[in-house]
């Protein structure tokens, strides 16, 4: 057969010109996923937003994928934060359509990706939430870990979420531990509620992760600053009565706090900061020998050094 | 969970710094850029420790907490020793001048008294919290309401032979101390601090021990 070149190179260039200029495609997907490629992601979502919905787009996997990536980079370029961010929440929601749908396996592994790129922004926007951590804000932390857990769920059915609650736990005992410290809190009442959310925190880490010494050693000084903090108060002005009072209150949060610092010290033995805990606690509750005894513990280590 | 975001805050500031550093010195002559190299270099130096402070900050979050490093015995024996002095009677001739209330052998009780009750009066007395390292050295001091010692044994024993028949009230922290001299001896009950009371021997002193200390007291001899 003979083959006219200049007819075959102009097909060639047709072909090429219709596979290269998007705009010119065929579905509002495709137009919108070029208009997207050019970084022109408000014109995009108004192009498909209207028709996603509608009966001929509800099996379609392909243009739920695209509307899931069209929310996810607004989401990025409007700088959105929040459990209920709403282009976040739509582009899951648009990419969980679209492999329920059906997608190419490309698409497939770039919708589970993408899907992990904003579960994971969930996850750092609450771990920035406990960094900057203020008092009343935990209930956000939870929603945004919860987004993150519901998302990765989705993903892998399988996983299990308990240590990284734990942690999170454990950080948010110390956040609200450190605003303790801080001397932030109002008045008495809202000491208590903080101190008692540190408490209730380092309690449910260790739940998720009984053995971990951080939350043992944190818990347990948590429990012991309180105490001294509540000494602290004693002035001129303290009666006998109020005296004996504080002291009650103080032996038993030390003596709760005994527990959770002969948890950590029976993991590390030789760690000083937990021996010097036990040293500090004895003495607090007027247990001299056994107060000498991690003393001597302690120099007999440093001796050694 | 376990891994934070990591930061980048030393390169692209250093590296930035050294480009633009490059192009400014590229019309210098050479001592003055070598002064430019070590002005940027000093900043350079002080961005990284301040970007390391904040990457400290952050994997101090993850580490254990301090502890507080007050002295929790001697909060609450401060108080105590305060309500000993408020609370007891010394013959008149003893209820004019300075109140002197003199602990021996515990520093952080003294500065725990100093800063909290330094300023206060008893009755219309004005307190004066002394510290001596040892008994000699409270010997050649003038006369104290209140002693306090920390040590038992054999300083006790001379401070009490000390002050023998005078009207100064004598405060150990010891498990023999009512024997060796003491007329007030803190003792440990349940994990807190309590005290007992040599009463006869405080009434010998012309002491008149409060209702209040006596009926607190978990021990009174006889």
């Amino acid at each position: 057969m003979k083959i006219d070149i200049q007819s075959a190179l102009l097909a060639c260039v047709l072909v090429i010109a219709a596979a290269g200029s998007d705009l010119n495609a065929q579905t509002e997907a495709d137009r919108a996923a070029a208009l997207g490629r050019e970084g022109r992601w408000t014109e995009a979502r108004q192009l498909l937003a209207p028709v996603i919905a509608t009966q001929a787009y509800q099996a379609d996997g392909h243009a739920w994928f695209v509307m899931g990536f069209i929310h996810k980079e607004l989401h990025k370029m409007h700088g959105e934060y929040g459990a209920d961010a709403p282009e976040r929440a739509s582009a899951v929601m648009c990419f969980q359509r679209g492999l329920q749908v059906g997608l190419i396996a490309s698409e497939r592994q770039m919708a589970a990706e993408a899907m992990d790129f904003l579960a994971r922004s969930y996850f750092r926007e609450a771990i920035g939430m406990v960094e900057g951590f203020t008092w009343g804000s935990t209930d956000d932390i939870f929603a945004l870990f919860g987004q993150y857990e519901a998302i990765q769920l989705s993903l892998d059915p399988m996983r299990s979420f308990a240590p990284e609650r734990s942690d999170l736990n454990r950080y948010l005992g110390q956040a609200h531990a450190m605003l303790l410290e801080s001397g932030s809190p109002q008045n008495s009442a809202e000491s208590k509620a903080i101190f008692d959310a540190a408490i209730g925190h380092y309690k449910a880490a260790l739940e998720g992760n009984p053995g971990d010494y951080s939350t043992q050693y944190n818990l347990a000084i948590t429990l012991y600053n309180e105490g001294v903090r509540k000494l602290k108060t004693i002035d001129h002005k303290t009666s006998m009565f109020e005296l004996m009072e504080i002291q009650d209150v103080c032996v038993e949060l030390f003596e709760q706090a005994l527990r959770p610092m002969e948890d950590a010290h029976a993991q590390q033995p030789e760690r000083l900061e937990t021996l010097k805990g036990l040293m500090t606690l004895h003495y607090a509750l007027s247990q001299k020998e056994e107060s000498g005894r991690y003393k001597t513990q302690i120099e007999r280590i440093l001796s050694n050094r | 969970m376990r891994a934070l975001p990591n930061h980048h805050y030393s390169s692209p500031v250093v590296s930035s710094l050294l480009t633009w550093m490059l192009k400014f010195g590229y019309h210098k002559s050479r001592s003055q850029i070598g002064s430019v190299l070590i002005g940027f270099m000093l900043v350079a130096v002080g961005l990284i420790w301040i970007g390391r402070s904040n990457l400290h900050a952050q994997v101090q979050f993850n580490q254990t907490s301090a502890m507080d490093e007050s002295d929790t015995r001697s909060i609450t024996k401060a108080n105590f020793l305060f309500h000993f002095s408020a609370s007891n009677q010394w013959p008149s001739s003893k209820m004019e001048g300075p109140f002197r209330l003199a602990i021996v052998g515990n520093p952080s009780l003294h500065a725990i008294l100093a800063d909290k009750y330094g300023m206060k009066v008893i009755g219309s007395q004005q307190l004066e919290i002394i510290a001596f390292d040892d008994a000699l050295a409270l010997e050649r001091a003038p006369f104290s309401h209140v002693i306090y010692c920390e040590e038992s044994g054999e300083t006790l024993e001379r401070i009490a032979k000390y002050i023998e028949g005078q009207p100064v009230l004598l405060i150990s922290d010891a498990s023999d101390g009512l024997e060796h001299g003491a007329l007030i001896n803190f003792v440990a009950v349940k994990n807190r601090i309590r005290y007992e009371i040599n009463s006869e021997e405080a009434s010998k002193r012309n002491l008149l021990i409060g209702n209040r200390i006596l009926s607190w007291a978990v021990k009174l001899v006889p």
